[in-house]
């Protein structure tokens, strides 16, 4: 398998380097792996996920993502609509717009004609289940159908690498379940990268490999 | 409430521009009083009493004898007052009553001394009809007639030139205070407006538009100024309030926003997405209030203001560009403001 994600010496900080959120931290994740970050709250496991989406750069230290050096990228932007999917705790879905219109989103940052935009979103919101919702508004949703359009939201861009931040972290039971269920399936079906932050143990247990942190560092 | 008061602005502008354009239009086409162009006295309140010039009869066998004029119809006039108005009084026979660019809508013309013709905005005024008394200078009239077809002229009463003659108040019989002129067919009015000038050079002034009388000019570049002052205000009063929105409106979503960020959204289309939401709010404000202003200038200019109307599209030109100006304005700031966002902090927001 090729290395996807690398990390060496990865430090940050912030407050004015009164809190270390990571220190000299070191990793490498294969393309298609499935990887969980679990630890507890402050050790550093949100920094790390925004490190490899390119959400924020480190204060010293080499991110490689995808063959690109982070660091030397100037359009940060343009590389995370190509390369990354992001799945928020929060789902972060947009009130005002339309389950359609939300999947939509990514894809204007890449200049994709209206039809195209329109079959793309069409698919993914029937792989998730939610084809007959796409012109419902987001509010009408429940919680774990929302997360469902997230999860579509950060898949239509076709990345290579998914962050998944605690998707199943403010679902019931049962809506968590079917959260990760697609999310495994995608990882299986798919082959792609998915890098998940999680609390619980269980949940941690289903990828392939489990990254432990404490402290901004990683214990294992 | 913002889109109420930028609307309420575009309003202010298209009313206060059509006002100045129909305005001066109305005045430029009854300027001339039913003739080709007016003679008066060129007198000023900068005017020495030794400089003074009255016009009397004789000046109009000197008018007449310039080649190119075909007549000139001479009009004594003083005035009365009532309430809080004044109004023209002007000696007009039948004969000379077309001379002045009116006509009679109601009754008829005077047939003695003691009636008079009224104009329309008299009328109004003073709530008179045919058939009613009015009082002129202490004496009883009745008014045989209401006329009509001159802005300036319909603030008028028209009586028999020896029923003017015979008001009492002090007037110089042998003052003439306008000089209607007719141009023949086929001559060059500027040429022959310059040598009726020459007669008396410096002390006449012969008139068919706003821009050659002093009077006039003055009373419409006043009235210029203050629509641009009222503009100027308008545009600095839109813009804050634009601003101050877009910039809550980006507050109030540095989340959304960063999420934008998060999917692959660049800076520079995070600028055009808040720049695109200010245009729209602009031009939905511009589309209401040409329509709102364009209904109020049809019922306002000819029932209140008694203008005729004159449309010009750079009327509504100027004032999209105007609100276009007033929506990039607004948003510059908001706009930099949000490409700032960082879509880690953005995302922890509350």
């Amino acid at each position: 398998m090729d290395e996807i994600i690398s990390m060496n010496d990865v430090t940050k900080s912030y407050e004015k380097g009164n809190i270390k959120a990571l220190n000299g931290v070191n990793i490498r994740i294969d393309e298609g792996d499935f990887v969980s970050i679990v630890g507890p709250s402050g050790s550093g496991k949100s920094t790390l996920l925004n490190m490899i989406g390119a959400l924020d750069k480190p204060d010293r230290g080499h991110v490689k993502v995808a063959g690109q050096n982070l660091l030397e990228n100037e359009n940060l932007s343009k590389f995370r609509a190509e390369k990354i999917g992001f799945i928020f705790q929060l789902h972060n879905l947009i009130p005002t717009l339309s389950v359609r219109e939300n999947v939509e989103i990514p894809m204007y940052s890449q200049k994709i004609d209206s039809k195209e935009m329109k079959k793309r979103s069409f698919e993914l919101l029937d792989y998730m289940g939610l084809k007959n919702r796409a012109n419902d508004n987001i509010t009408k949703l429940s919680g774990g159908e929302r997360q469902r359009v997230a999860i579509a939201r950060a898949l239509v861009n076709k990345p290579s690498i998914i962050l998944a931040d605690e998707p199943t972290g403010s679902l019931d039971s049962e809506n968590g379940i079917k959260v990760l269920n697609i999310l495994k399936k995608l990882h299986d079906d798919e082959n792609v990268t998915l890098i998940m932050i999680t609390h619980d143990q269980q949940i941690a247990k289903m990828a392939n490999h489990i990254i432990k942190m404490k402290d901004g560092k990683i214990i294992s | 409430m913002t889109v109420s008061i930028i609307t309420f602005v575009i309003i202010l502008l298209i009313f206060l521009s059509s006002l100045n354009i129909s305005g001066m239009s109305t005045v430029n086409k009854d300027i001339s009083a039913g003739g080709d162009f007016i003679v008066k006295s060129n007198n000023t309140i900068y005017t020495t009493e030794n400089e003074v010039f009255f016009m009397n009869e004789s000046i109009i066998p000197e008018i007449e004898n310039i080649t190119g004029v075909e007549k000139a119809i001479p009009f004594k006039e003083t005035y009365f007052d009532e309430g809080v108005f004044s109004y023209m009084i002007r000696g007009v026979t039948s004969t000379t009553l077309k001379d002045t660019g009116t006509k009679i809508i109601e009754g008829k013309f005077p047939s003695n001394n003691n009636e008079v013709l009224i104009g329309r905005y008299v009328a109004s005024d003073l709530d008179k009809n045919t058939g009613d008394s009015i009082t002129i200078h202490n004496k009883t009239y009745i008014v045989s007639g209401i006329f009509g077809g001159n802005y300036q002229m319909d603030f008028e009463v028209f009586m028999l030139p020896e029923a003017l003659n015979k008001t009492t108040t002090p007037i110089d019989l042998e003052d003439i205070e306008l000089v209607v002129v007719h141009v023949k067919n086929g001559s060059n009015i500027e040429n022959v407006k310059n040598s009726v000038e020459e007669l008396h050079k410096g002390k006449i002034v012969a008139i068919s538009n706003v821009n050659e009388s002093e009077e006039y000019k003055i009373s419409y570049e006043s009235i210029n100024t203050i629509t641009n002052y009222l503009s100027l205000s308008a545009m600095i009063f839109g813009s804050l309030l634009l601003f101050y929105v877009m910039l809550s409106s980006v507050n109030s979503r540095v989340r959304e926003l960063g999420v934008l960020k998060a999917v692959g959204w660049s800076n520079n289309q995070i600028i055009t997405m808040i720049i695109g939401e200010s245009m729209v709010i602009s031009g939905i404000t511009w589309i209401i209030g040409a329509i709102i202003s364009v209904l109020l200038i049809e019922y306002i200019f000819p029932n209140i203001l008694f203008l005729d109307i004159v449309w010009d599209i750079w009327i509504f030109i100027k004032a999209l560009i105007i609100v276009i100006i007033i929506g990039m304005i607004g948003c510059l700031y908001p706009a930099y403001k949000s490409s700032k966002i960082s879509p880690t902090e953005a995302l922890r927001y509350e």
